[in-house]
């Protein structure tokens, strides 16, 4: 039940909003916090129900092989919570600026999250392409919701890359369909180590494909940098946090699933696709001049980061890759809504021209130090456990040169990222004297303080061992098969 | 798991020599700083000495990875207020040490199942030398160092060569079995002489300085190939005299800079050792401690590490640190005729008087003068100090070995005075990694613009690009 709510309630909150809107602002007021909050905690209730044991929820009483179903395992749940909190800040971010009047935006905001938790929660292959044509929609509105050029061109960008992603996807699908006369993904699972060698290849390089393009990896990235950096600050927030660990998660469910047993040379594909993002992705963030165009290139790094991670197949390289992917989005979401937020308050996204700025901002600016040095991974924060993690099961698999290009990645990004924070903390003159208001701030030093906390937590409780259990889970294809089929 | 604890002697020594240092750096900034530089300083200083702490206690490897770089942290904060470039090439090199020590120790804990600090399987223990090995400044691995040394503000330096550098040391000290490791004993011999050389081509004071942490560094790695007990005491003992000494020189030629605007030797040409008596005494102690001169710690230190090699027959090497103990002498006639005694230019300003006028000018000398004793009194007091490892050292301070002491200083002092005309300023066109380093930036650059050329905006590009990829994914899969 609280799995179907997860994804109902945003989306009849989406529906809801136009029709409060005709009756006057006052409902929205009322209504539209209620709707974020309710949001957030189901979503977060979603996760908590399937963290121990898979939690289903089958429609229309239908079972699994005939109707659609919802699953909720480990790593579902830490991706629901992911979205929950990503979602959360962009939400609150959002409405601290611009109050109830946009209300188009919630809409489309709303179908966003609803489509979001859908992708994470669904056990059928083609309703999580839907819902993945849901969000892609939502998330092309919400990149050229300011309508300026920039912002329409990069949607359109997106859009027109998206959708050829999204084909790769469904093309996938259509053939499991025609080869398998299923859609369900536990009976893929099980009937796809049966299937001819010729099939599954394509089937593999299709998935693989739509989801890399999805997610932005590197030779499919080309829309990402325009999208991050065009939408406004809460949506960049969204989409370089949240939205592009969605398609991880897919990515993971699927190789994992299909693929895990059946083809292990998918896998190798997805390492290396890991590491070009990340050495294309810091050399590329290296060269920008705008802040938030810099902070896109390196979600593209970062998303290589985790691809390595899930690369590496073992429950190790899950573990942290979905430990990662959880820390990225407290980094990344933090660090767009600061620098956002600074480039807004200066009106320029120039970074040369942010001389001083520590001097006239300093909580923002502090809070972007701490972020900035978690995501280059500085100990003991956060992004240097999750990187540590990762180093610790590319050389439990041997595989050497991921590990390097990790540590050569991780050197790069530290020159970009001090080349910004020393612009920060140079002496400068020339900026209006508000400090930004304080939920922004509290926002970003919530972000922070749970950089330093997961940082610290590995060494004081079994944190690490949770995250591996969810990734030992994930692996287990078989349990997965006979919790969805056998009910 | 026990992360950290307080340590056995290994650690002790250099908690010892961190300790002393800071207090020394702290009192010597009161006179080197001025306003909210001074205060930053303080502040920075004693976060490396609490950082280095953490690191020496720590009990597993990524305990003591994670402070090492808190120390790198710090000290890339002092040096970046001199020269933002090269902080970021000695914290982009301590990093990438981390980044290599840390997959050698991921390979450790998947094999042994633990992080416990102490010797590793051998095929780990290349990656964790490696990463040391930088921080250390093994030849080859060194590039950082000069760059680091000749820009950063003078406490930085002196905690730099003093104990940062000392940290990597510690964690060879720590992957040693009681056996003797060859490949220890060519890389301090090559790091030594190597250092030396390189050291004797330096007119840039600071520069020199350097260099001869990394000779004086290759001592200690020595005596750490050497695996008995002896050449382990040796190594220590020369890690707590290097950092008193060399801290003490780079503190007192700090001083000269101040006074006289140039840290270059061919410029200093003043008459230093009479406007700043008490700041030549001093720079006389280390400079005859480094030597090797008799009733220095370097004497001492330097007696146990020969006697350690002796021992086990590892001439060789023994004969390099000889050779290399000659360069040094000659070295420092040269750094103490050029900065001290050869012209008659006068000194400018405040920083230039001498005396005890002020606080601050009391505190700058009260730190050298601190390091000074110290330096003597692990001189003197050899006997007690070396009972601290557990053995008597009385046998080792036999006549030879005073006598041979003392024929290297002289040979030393000798050769300087004919070699003089030739030494006065300094070769050019030092052979150094730089360029190699310049030329794998400049492959970097090239793929970077490579890359940025391939962001062209052509949507119609980027589809073809994401098909042709398709393609290739395609291929591998179906080989």
């Amino acid at each position: 039940m609280i799995l179907t709510l997860a994804v109902i309630f945003p989306l009849s909150s989406a529906f809801v909003i136009p029709l409060l809107h005709l009756y006057g602002s006052r409902g929205l007021r009322l209504f539209l916090p209620i709707m974020g909050l309710g949001a957030f905690v189901l979503t977060l209730a979603a996760a908590a129900s399937g963290f121990g044991d898979y939690a289903l929820a089958f429609f229309g009483g239908w079972p699994a092989r005939l109707g659609v179903v919802f699953v909720a395992d480990g790593l579902s749940s830490v991706f629901l919570a992911l979205a929950a909190f990503g979602c959360g800040a962009s939400f609150l971010y959002f409405y601290e600026q611009m109050g109830t009047g946009p209300w188009r935006f919630y809409v489309i905001f709303f179908l966003l999250q609803a489509s979001m938790n859908g992708v994470l929660l669904t056990g059928d292959l083609f309703n999580m392409f839907v819902f993945y044509e849901i969000f892609s929609l939502a998330a092309y509105l919400l990149v050229s919701y300011s309508l300026t050029w920039q912002a329409v061109e990069a949607g359109l960008k997106y859009l027109v890359m998206g959708t050829v992603g999204a084909f790769f996807i469904l093309l996938g699908a259509a053939y499991a369909f025609i080869a398998t006369k299923t859609l369900n993904m536990a009976a893929l699972a099980a009937s796809f180590p049966q299937m001819p060698k010729a099939t599954l290849i394509v089937i593999a390089a299709c998935m693989v494909v739509g989801f890399s393009l999805k997610a932005g990896a590197f030779p499919f990235h080309f829309w990402l940098p325009d999208a991050h950096s065009s939408a406004i600050t809460a949506v960049s927030a969204l989409l370089s946090g949240v939205v592009v660990k969605v398609s991880i998660y897919s990515l993971i469910r699927v190789s994992l699933l299909f693929f895990g047993d059946a083809l292990p040379s998918v896998f190798d594909v997805i390492t290396v696709l890991g590491v070009l993002s990340l050495l294309g992705g810091h050399l590329m963030a290296s060269r920008q001049q705008d802040i938030k165009r810099l902070l896109a290139y390196s979600t593209v790094a970062q998303i290589g980061y985790i691809m390595i991670g899930v690369g590496m197949g073992t429950a190790t390289g899950i573990a942290a890759a979905v430990f990662h992917s959880f820390n990225h989005m407290l980094m990344k979401s933090g660090l767009f809504i600061t620098a956002g937020r600074l480039a807004e308050e200066i009106k320029t996204r120039n970074i040369q021209d942010m001389k001083g700025l520590y001097y006239h901002r300093r909580g923002m600016v502090l809070a972007f130090t701490v972020l900035a040095a978690a995501i280059v991974g500085v100990p003991p924060l956060n992004g240097f456990m999750s990187k540590w993690y990762l180093v610790v099961a590319s050389v439990e698999k041997r595989s050497f040169l991921a590990a390097l290009a990790l540590v050569f990645g991780t050197v790069i990004s530290a020159s970009y990222y001090i080349r910004v924070l020393s612009v920060f903390y140079t002496p400068g003159e020339g900026f209006s004297e508000h400090e930004s208001r304080r939920p922004v701030l509290a926002i970003a030093a919530l972000f922070s303080a749970c950089c330093v906390v997961l940082g610290l937590l590995p060494f004081f409780t079994p944190i690490w061992e949770l995250f591996v259990e969810v990734g030992s889970k994930a692996l287990n294809t078989k349990d997965y098969i006979a919790a969805v089929l056998l009910k | 798991m026990r992360a950290m604890a307080f340590g056995d002697p290994v650690s002790m020594v250099f908690v010892a020599s961190a300790t002393v240092l800071s207090l020394a750096v702290l009192l010597y900034n009161e006179w080197y700083f001025e306003g909210k530089e001074r205060k930053t300083f303080r502040f920075l200083t004693v976060g490396c000495w609490i950082a280095s702490l953490g690191a020496l206690f720590a009990q597993d490897w990524l305990v003591f990875v994670i402070f090492v770089e808190l120390v790198s942290l710090t000290l890339w904060r002092m040096i970046a207020f001199a020269d933002p470039k090269a902080a970021l090439i000695y914290l982009l090199a301590q990093l990438g040490a981390a980044g290599i020590m840390l997959i050698g120790v991921a390979g450790v804990s998947l094999e042994t199942g633990s992080l416990a600090m102490g010797p590793v399987p051998p095929e780990w223990r290349w990656f964790l030398l490696f990463g040391l090995g930088i921080k250390t400044a093994f030849p080859g691995l060194h590039f950082w160092l000069p760059k680091a040394h000749g820009a950063a503000p003078t406490p930085a330096s002196a905690l730099l060569s003093g104990f940062a550098v000392k940290l990597g040391v510690y964690g060879i000290a720590r992957l040693g079995t009681f056996a003797s490791a060859p490949e220890l004993l060519i890389i301090g011999s090559a790091m030594a002489l190597f250092g030396v050389s390189m050291a004797l081509m330096q007119h840039d004071a600071k520069r020199l300085l350097a260099y001869h942490t990394v000779s004086q560094l290759g001592y200690v790695v020595s005596a750490l190939g050497v695996g008995t007990l002896l050449g382990v005491a040796g190594a220590l003992y020369h890690s707590l005299a290097h950092a008193l000494f060399k801290g003490l020189l780079f503190l007192s030629v700090g001083r000269l800079e101040k006074a006289y605007g140039t840290k270059d030797l061919r410029r200093f040409g003043g008459r230093a050792a009479w406007e700043m008596p008490y700041t030549f005494i001093v720079f006389i102690v280390g400079a005859l401690a480094i030597s090797g001169f008799p009733g220095m710690s370097g004497f001492v230190s330097k007696v146990l590490i020969k006697e350690a090699l002796m021992e086990k027959g590892m001439y060789p090497a023994y004969w390099a640190l000889q050779v290399a103990s000659i360069g040094t002498v000659i070295s420092f006639c040269k750094l103490g005729y050029y900065g001290f005694l050869s012209g008659s230019k006068e000194g400018e300003g405040r920083m230039a008087r001498e005396g005890f006028v002020c606080f601050r000018d009391f505190s700058g000398l009260l730190g050298m003068v601190f390091l000074a004793a110290g330096t003597i009194f692990l001189g003197l007091g050899a006997g007690a100090a070396t009972s601290f490892f557990g053995f008597s050292a009385s046998g080792f301070f036999a006549r030879s070995d005073v006598f041979s002491s003392l024929f290297i200083v002289f040979l030393g002092a000798g050769i300087f005075y004919l070699a003089k005309g030739f030494l006065a300023s300094g070769f050019k066109g030092a052979l150094t990694l730089e360029a190699l380093l310049s030329e794998a930036l400049q492959i970097l650059a090239s793929v970077r613009s490579a890359l940025v050329k391939m962001h062209s905006g052509s949507l119609r590009f980027y589809l073809a690009l994401a098909v042709f990829a398709a393609l290739a994914i395609l291929c591998y899969l179906a080989r």
